[in-house]
C-alpha cells in the first residue's frame, strides 16, 4: 500500500510539492506513486550518507571520462562537466505505451508534413495550413523542394521535448529534428546510473536502452542499401554537445567527421582518409540544416560538403535527417496539426502539442491578451527567443505588440505550459523540481522505434519557467520499467546479426593530424615537467650552483622562450608559474590542454582509461593542494600511465603509428635542443648531470661509469648509444621504423619519410667517432643541428603528405554585377 | 516572333590551380507563354566528371557541374536558340495599358493566394519598409488602378535613379540605392521588387537578356549584351506582367528571360565552391543576335 511521504523515512520528509502542478513522485495526497515503492525503499535502506558518497561518484566518473557540455557564455564558452542527478525519474510501462504510440503517430505525422511540404504543397494549396507559417519560416529550404519523391520518408530521426501538465498529461512543448541533441547523454547517464546503483537498477527491471541504438543503426544500414560505411557529421570540438557526438559515433562504430574530412566526387560521398578516398553510404547528420552544403545552402559554410546535396539526389548517400526539415521546428504548426492529422492520418492525434495561437489569424484579439502568455517566433534563434509576456514592462509590452502587428504571421502566443516536478537530491534530501523530458523515435521499416527512455533536464531553480542545459540545468535518466527484466543487449555483442564497422581501418586524415599531435604534446609536457622537477628539486636541496641554474633556465627556454629568473627565489616562482599558468604558452598546464584539444577529435579513438588519466591532471593543478615538487611528480606519473594506456590498449593500427611518430619526433627534437643547450660547449661535471637527469638516463650511467662524470661518456649514452631507449639514435631507428610503415601516398612518390629517417640513422652513424672529444665541439654541434634539420623536415613532410587534407574552400560567384550590367 | 541566338560566356582565371569545384548555373533560358527554347547547350571547359540539371524550387533550370581535374582556368559557355513572340498585353516604351483593379484590391487578392507568398516577404537583396513604400507613395495613390500605378514606379525610378554603371556591387542594399540614387539593372530592379512589396503587393524579380544596337532605328537598350534584369508585377486578373525600369519600357520582343527569383540571390547565373585557386579574375560575354527572318522554320 501506498504510504504518505511524512509518515516515513527521512530522505523525503521535506519534501514538499507546491500545490499545483503534478508530481512525478507524489499524489495529489501527498501518497507515493506506487511505481516509485521499490526505489524509495531501496534508497531508503542505502541511507542519505551513502547516497551522497554515490553522488560524489558520479561526478567523480563524469569528470575522469570527460562527460562535458560546452556552455557559451560572457567568458567565450567553457567546458562543463555534465550534471547527472543520482535520483531517476520513473514511468511506469503502460503510460509508457501511451506516450510511445503518441510519439510514433507525431513523428509519422510530421514526416508526411515533411513529404508535401517539399513537394506538392497539397496541405498549404487545400487549405489546411497558412502559406506564412511554412514560406515566411527560416527552415522552410527551397532547395530541398524536391529532393526525393514524395513516396520516399523525409523524417528519419525525431526528439521531442515533453511536459506533463497538471492533469498528468504530457504535452510537446518542441520537435527537434534539425539534428536532435541528447540521445549520446541518455546513455552516457544510464551507463553512469546502473553503474551507480547497480543492484537497484538491477532489481527495478527497466527498460534498455541498446536496442533503439540498434534500431537506429539497422535503419541507416537499410536506407544505405546495407551499406554500412556511415559517418556522424559533427560540427566540431568547440560543438556544445561535441561529447555525445564523439560517444554516440562510437557506440554506433561510425565515422566521426567533420566536413573538411569530406569531398564529394563523381555525385558520391568520400571520407578523405589516409589510403586515399573511401565512399561514404550514410551519414548522421549534427550540422544544421544550412551548413550541410555550401554549394546549395549557406554559401560560406565550412562545416558541411560541396555537393552533397546532389549526392543526395543522386541516391548515393543517406543523411539523416536529410536538410530542410527544420521547417517543422515550427510552433506556428501546432494549431493546425489535429486537424491535419485527421486530414492525413484519419486520426485523432494522440499526443498534443502546448496549447498555442498563430498570431497570422485573430491578431487584435490575442494582443488583447497577451499580458498572460508566452510569445514565440515561429523560426526560432538565438536572437529571437520565446518571450514571457508577464514579465514585462507596459512598455516592453507594447514593443513587442508592434512587433507582432508588423509581421503576425511569425509569431505565435502560447499558454504558460506548467512543469511537473521530480525530486533532485540536494546533498542530504530530495527536493522537487520542474522537469522536461527529451524523448527519441527513429525511423524503423514504415514506421518509427521510441527509445524507451529520454533525457530528463531538471531546473537546480525551484521557480524556473524554462529549462535548458545551456541554462545550468540538470540532468537525470529515466526508466521505464517493464513488468520482468530484460535481455541484456548491446551492439558490441550483436556481431552475429548486424556487421560491425570496424572504423579503426579507415583513419580520416584529420584523425592522423591530432594523433600526430597528442604524441608530440604528451612528448613536450613531459619534458618539460622533467626540467621543472630538475630544478625543484635543486631548489628544495639547497644547491647554490649558478652554472647548473644557468643551463636549466636555458633548459626551460626551449620550451618558453626568454626567462628572466636570474636568483633562486625567483627560479623558484618561474618553476611554479611554469606548472600551473595556463596563460604562460608552453606551461605545463598550457601543453596539457594543448595535448586534451588535441584528444578531443580523437575521443573515440584512444581508450576510456587513457582518456580518463588526462583528464585527471588538470582539476589537480588546479587545485593546488600538492606542493610544487609533489605537483610535478603527479603529471608525470599521470603522462607515463597515459603512454601506458596508449601502448596497452590501442590497436597497433596507422593511428597508433601517427601517436608514436608525434612522440618519438618530439623527444629528439626536444633533446637536441637539450644537448645543444647544456653540453655542446665545454660544460663543468655538474651541468653534465643535467641531460642525465632529464632523460631519465642519470641511472643507466651512473650504472656503467659509477661516479665519473665524463662528456664523452655522457654524449655517448645520450646520443649514440642504440640501446638507451633515450638516446637520439634509438629514436632515430624507430622513426626509420616507423616511417616505412606510412601509407602509400599518390603524390609523395617512395616514402620521403622513411628517406629522411634513414638519412638522419646514416648521419649519426658516421658521425660516431668523430665528434666525441670536447676538441670536436664545433663538429657535435653541427651534427645536433644537422639532425634537427632532418627532424624539422621529416615533420614538415608528413605534414604536407598526409595532413594537409583541407584546401582552402571559397565561392565563386558570377562576378560583380557591374560586370554584367 | 522572333528568334534569338544568344551566347553567354563565362571565363574565370585563377591566380593558382584549383583542385576541383562544384558549381550551379542558371543560364537556360526558360520556357514561359511568349518565349520558347529551341535549342539550348551548356558547354564547360575543362570536361566536368559529373553533370546534372534539375528544375528548382521557381521552375527555373539549374545546371549542376563537378569538375575534377586540376585546373587555372574555368570556361563556361551557354548558347541558347529561343523564339520570342510579341506579347498580346501592354509592352513597349508607351504600353497602352487596359484597365484594371484599384491596386489596393490587387493587395488585398495577393493575400488569399498562396503561391504569391514569396514575392511579398523580404530577401536578401530586397528590404521593406515605409522608406519604399513612401518612396512610391506618389505613384500608389489611394484607389489607382494597379497597371498603372506600376507603370508610374517603372517611370519614377527610371527618372530618379541615375544609371551609373560600376556603382553598386552584389552587397548594395536598396537602402543604399535609395539613399545614393544609382545604380544599374540589378539595383533598380530590387528597388522596385522593395517598393511593391512594401506595399504589399507581389513582386518577382526576372534575369535575363536584352538586344541591343539594333539597326532599323530601334532606341539603344541599356544593360545590352550582358545579363540584364527587370521585374514582374501579380494581379489576380492577368497574372505577371513584366516591367523594365531601367529602360523605361514594358518588354516587347526583345528581352530573354532566362530565370525568375525572389532577388538576384535565387538567380545568380553562376555560383560554385571552389578549392584552391587563389584569386579569380571574372570575364561575361553575351552576345544577343537575331536571326535573319527567312532562316526561320516558322
Amino acid at each position: 500500500m501506498a504510504s504518505r511521504v511524512e509518515e516515513r523515512n527521512t530522505l523525503l520528509s521535506s519534501y514538499r510539492t507546491g500545490s499545483s502542478g503534478w508530481d512525478e513522485l507524489v499524489d495529489g495526497s501527498g501518497r507515493i506513486r506506487p511505481h516509485w515503492d521499490f526505489l524509495i525503499q531501496s534508497l531508503e535502506s542505502v541511507g542519505p550518507a551513502q547516497l551522497s558518497f554515490r553522488q560524489s561518484e558520479i561526478r567523480r566518473f563524469i569528470r575522469e571520462n570527460g562527460v562535458t557540455y560546452n556552455v557559451f557564455d560572457s567568458s567565450g564558452g567553457r567546458e562543463r562537466e555534465w550534471p547527472l542527478d543520482i535520483m531517476p525519474v520513473l514511468m511506469d510501462s503502460r503510460e509508457w505505451a501511451e506516450i510511445e504510440r503518441g510519439l510514433i503517430q507525431r513523428a509519422e505525422l510530421l514526416d508526411l508534413i515533411l513529404r508535401d511540404l517539399y513537394g506538392p504543397r497539397r496541405l498549404i494549396a487545400e487549405g489546411h495550413l497558412p502559406a506564412e507559417v511554412i514560406i515566411e519560416h527560416g527552415g522552410f529550404l527551397r532547395a530541398s523542394n524536391g529532393l526525393f519523391p514524395p513516396d520516399k520518408r523525409f523524417l528519419h530521426f525525431y526528439a521531442a521535448d515533453l511536459a506533463r501538465g497538471p492533469d498528468g498529461k504530457f504535452l510537446v512543448i518542441s520537435d527537434r529534428v534539425q539534428s536532435p541533441s541528447g540521445a549520446g547523454y541518455a546513455l552516457e547517464n544510464r551507463i553512469v546510473l546502473s553503474r551507480t546503483l547497480p543492484s537497484i537498477y538491477r532489481d527495478s527491471h527497466v527498460h534498455r536502452l541498446a536496442l533503439f541504438f540498434r534500431s537506429l543503426r539497422n535503419h541507416m544500414s537499410s536506407m544505405t542499401g546495407g551499406g554500412n560505411r556511415l559517418a556522424l557529421l559533427t560540427p566540431g570540438p568547440e560543438n556544445e554537445t561535441y561529447f555525445e557526438q564523439a560517444f554516440l559515433a562510437n557506440y554506433l562504430g561510425f565515422n566521426l567527421v567533420r566536413g573538411a574530412d569530406l569531398t564529394v566526387r563523381d555525385g558520391r560521398v568520400f571520407l578523405k582518409t589516409l589510403n586515399g578516398l573511401r565512399q561514404v553510404d550514410g551519414i548522421l547528420r549534427r550540422v544544421d540544416d544550412v551548413y550541410a552544403d555550401p554549394l546549395e545552402l549557406k554559401g560560406d559554410s565550412l562545416l558541411g560538403a560541396a555537393g552533397l546535396m546532389y549526392a543526395m539526389r543522386a541516391g548515393s548517400v543517406s543523411v539523416i535527417n536529410p536538410p530542410g526539415v527544420a521547417v517543422i521546428e515550427n510552433p506556428g504548426l501546432y494549431p493546425f496539426l489535429p486537424a491535419i492529422c485527421k486530414h492525413l492520418l484519419g486520426q485523432d492525434l494522440r499526443l498534443e502539442s502546448a496549447r498555442t495561437m498563430w498570431c497570422g489569424r485573430d491578431t487584435e484579439s490575442i494582443l488583447g491578451r497577451l499580458h498572460d502568455l508566452v510569445v514565440k517566433p515561429i523560426s526560432s534563434n538565438w536572437e529571437n527567443r520565446a518571450v514571457n509576456c508577464r514579465e514585462l514592462s507596459k512598455g516592453e509590452l507594447d514593443v513587442l505588440k508592434s512587433r507582432i502587428r508588423s509581421t503576425p504571421w511569425s509569431f505565435v502566443a502560447q499558454e504558460v505550459v506548467s512543469l511537473s516536478s521530480a525530486p533532485l537530491w540536494m546533498e542530504d534530501h530530495f527536493e522537487p523540481r520542474k522537469m522536461v523530458v527529451r524523448s527519441y523515435a527513429c525511423a524503423r521499416d514504415d514506421s518509427f522505434a521510441v527509445m524507451p527512455g529520454g533525457l530528463v533536464r531538471v531546473s537546480p531553480d525551484p521557480d524556473a519557467f524554462v529549462v535548458t542545459s545551456q541554462r545550468g540545468g540538470v540532468s537525470k535518466d529515466l526508466w521505464i520499467l517493464a513488468s520482468e527484466p530484460e535481455k541484456q543487449v548491446s551492439l558490441i555483442s550483436s556481431v552475429g546479426e548486424t556487421p560491425l564497422v570496424r572504423s579503426s581501418g579507415e583513419i580520416p586524415s584529420s584523425v592522423a593530424d591530432n594523433l600526430f599531435w597528442v604524441g608530440r604534446y604528451a612528448e613536450r609536457t613531459e619534458g618539460l615537467a622533467r626540467i621543472l622537477r630538475e630544478i625543484l628539486l635543486r631548489l628544495a636541496e639547497f644547491q647554490r650552483d649558478d652554472e647548473g641554474f644557468a643551463a636549466l633556465l636555458a633548459a626551460l627556454e626551449i620550451h618558453v622562450g626568454p626567462m628572466d629568473a636570474r636568483d633562486s627565489a625567483g627560479m623558484e616562482k618561474a618553476a611554479t608559474r611554469l606548472l600551473v599558468d595556463a596563460a604562460v604558452t608552453g606551461s605545463v598546464r598550457w601543453d596539457v590542454r594543448a595535448l586534451i584539444t588535441a584528444g578531443r577529435g580523437l575521443r573515440e579513438r584512444l581508450s576510456e582509461d587513457a582518456w580518463r588519466t588526462l583528464n585527471r591532471i588538470e582539476p589537480d593543478l588546479e587545485k593546488g593542494e600538492l606542493s610544487p615538487i609533489d605537483s610535478v611528480e603527479n603529471v608525470l606519473l599521470y603522462l607515463s600511465s597515459f603512454s601506458g594506456f596508449v601502448a596497452e590498449s590501442m590497436t597497433r593500427g596507422q593511428g597508433h603509428r601517427f601517436l608514436e611518430l608525434g612522440r618519438r619526433i618530439e623527444r629528439t627534437l626536444l633533446s637536441l635542443d637539450l644537448l645543444l643547450q647544456v653540453i655542446a660547449g665545454e660544460p663543468s661535471e655538474s651541468v653534465l648531470e643535467l641531460p642525465l637527469r632529464i632523460q631519465n638516463s642519470y641511472m643507466t650511467y651512473r650504472r656503467r661509469y659509477k661516479t665519473k662524470m665524463d662528456r664523452a661518456a655522457v654524449i655517448d649514452l645520450l646520443v649514440f648509444d642504440e640501446s638507451n631507449p633515450r638516446s637520439v639514435a634509438h629514436q632515430l631507428l624507430r622513426l626509420e621504423e616507423l616511417t616505412r610503415g606510412l601509407p602509400d601516398h599518390k603524390e609523395a612518390g617512395r616514402n620521403p619519410e622513411s628517406r629522411i629517417a634513414r638519412q638522419g640513422v646514416a648521419l649519426l652513424r658516421l658521425a660516431e667517432e668523430t665528434v666525441r672529444t670536447p676538441a670536436e665541439a664545433p663538429a657535435f654541434r653541427e651534427l645536433l643541428i644537422r639532425e634537427k634539420t632532418y627532424l624539422r623536415e621529416l615533420s614538415d613532410t608528413m605534414t604536407t603528405h598526409y595532413f594537409r587534407y583541407v584546401e582552402t574552400q571559397q565561392r565563386l560567384e558570377a562576378g560583380e554585377w557591374s560586370v554584367t550590367t | 516572333m522572333v528568334r534569338y541566338h544568344i551566347t553567354h560566356r563565362t571565363t574565370y582565371q585563377y591566380a593558382s590551380q584549383v583542385s576541383h569545384c562544384h558549381n550551379e548555373a542558371q543560364i537556360t533560358p526558360r520556357r514561359t507563354a511568349t518565349q520558347t527554347p529551341i535549342d539550348t547547350r551548356i558547354t564547360v571547359s575543362p570536361r566536368p566528371a559529373m553533370t546534372s540539371a534539375r528544375d528548382d524550387y521557381f521552375g527555373n533550370r539549374v545546371f549542376y557541374f563537378a569538375v575534377q581535374e586540376a585546373h587555372q582556368m574555368l570556361e563556361i559557355l551557354s548558347e541558347n536558340v529561343i523564339d520570342i513572340m510579341e506579347p498580346s498585353g501592354p509592352s513597349g516604351r508607351e504600353p497602352v495599358l487596359p484597365s484594371s483593379m484599384p491596386w489596393e484590391e490587387v493587395r488585398a487578392a495577393a493575400n488569399r493566394t498562396w503561391d504569391v507568398r514569396d514575392f511579398l516577404m523580404e530577401a536578401s537583396h530586397v528590404a521593406t519598409g515605409p522608406d519604399f513604400a513612401d518612396f512610391a507613395s506618389d505613384c500608389f495613390t489611394p484607389g489607382r488602378p494597379f497597371l498603372e500605378a506600376v507603370w508610374a514606379l517603372n517611370l519614377k525610378i527610371n527618372n530618379e535613379i541615375a544609371y551609373v554603371p560600376g556603382s553598386t556591387n552584389v552587397s548594395t542594399s536598396t537602402f543604399d540605392v535609395l539613399r545614393e540614387r544609382r545604380g544599374v539593372c540589378q539595383d533598380f530592379t530590387h528597388l522596385a521588387l522593395a517598393c511593391m512589396r512594401s506595399l504589399g503587393l507581389p513582386a518577382r524579380y526576372v534575369s535575363g537578356y536584352i538586344e541591343s544596337n539594333r539597326s532599323g532605328g530601334r532606341p539603344h537598350l541599356q544593360g545590352a549584351d550582358a545579363s540584364h534584369a527587370w521585374f514582374g508585377a501579380w494581379n489576380p486578373e492577368i497574372g505577371w506582367l513584366d516591367f523594365d525600369p531601367t529602360n523605361k519600357s514594358m518588354p516587347y520582343d526583345q528581352h530573354i528571360t532566362v530565370s525568375y527569383g525572389r532577388d538576384y540571390a535565387d538567380i545568380s547565373p553562376l555560383r560554385g565552391i571552389v578549392f584552391g585557386g587563389g584569386k579569380s579574375v571574372c570575364r561575361v560575354e553575351v552576345s544577343v543576335q537575331r536571326q535573319v527572318a527567312s532562316m526561320s522554320n516558322s
